[in-house]
């Protein structure tokens, strides 16, 4: 996993961590890898597929002791 | 617009008006435009007075998410306002059942109408109901 600008969204609940990521996106210059932490079980799937659909790059996404941590660099 | 995703929120429960918001943020985060006709049981979800937002009814789902989701749904459609182009519209046939005015309502529709006017404004794109 790349070093990353951490947006903690863990005990937020669907579609919270998303909602973070986006504002978080939109604040950050093209080039910027976020990674959201999220103890919500659906964002390991749905991060990315919303990732893909707004053309920016998921670079990493792992699990540690429950916490999903999906790192996604902004291409756009 | 031909890709704008058109809702209908006739339901007056708390789960599906929650889920309705969370499908306008996430298409309005993708740039889809959303157009919203709220109507029938759901609009008094939307009434400045909490007494009758609070009216609506909650499900075993419903009641969980009330008390656990943040933001609400009008926060919701809020966020997918001001990320993209989003539009709600009031029923006028409840408003004027209930002897209401738009400013009685939360402050995020664009407009009142009637089913027809908003079938006016949406000829295309994907419909759903809540």
């Amino acid at each position: 996993m790349a070093d990353a600008k951490v947006v903690d969204a863990r005990g937020s609940f669907c579609p919270g961590p998303l909602m973070e990521l986006i504002k978080g996106i939109r604040q950050e210059p093209v080039g910027t890898v976020l990674e959201v932490w999220s103890s919500d079980r659906g964002s390991a799937k749905d991060i990315p597929e919303w990732v893909a659909r707004a053309g920016h790059e998921v670079v990493g996404n792992v699990e540690e002791d429950g916490i999903f941590k999906v790192q996604v660099k902004k291409m756009k | 617009m031909n890709d704008s995703l058109n809702l209908m929120l006739l339901s007056g429960e708390y789960a599906k008006i929650h889920a309705a918001a969370m499908v306008t943020l996430v298409a309005s985060s993708l740039g889809q435009p959303v157009n919203i006709f709220v109507s029938m049981e759901a609009l008094p979800a939307f009434h400045k007075d909490s007494s009758e937002r609070n009216a609506i009814g909650k499900g075993p789902i419903g009641r969980i998410i009330a008390e656990t989701a943040s933001p609400d749904y009008l926060g919701l459609f809020k966020e997918a306002k001001d990320m993209g182009e989003v539009h709600l519209y009031a029923c006028s046939l409840v408003i004027d059942l209930k002897h209401w005015d738009l400013n009685q309502l939360v402050p995020i529709f664009d407009d009142m109408m009637g089913i027809a006017g908003f079938l006016g404004k949406v000829s295309g794109g994907t419909s759903l109901t809540f």
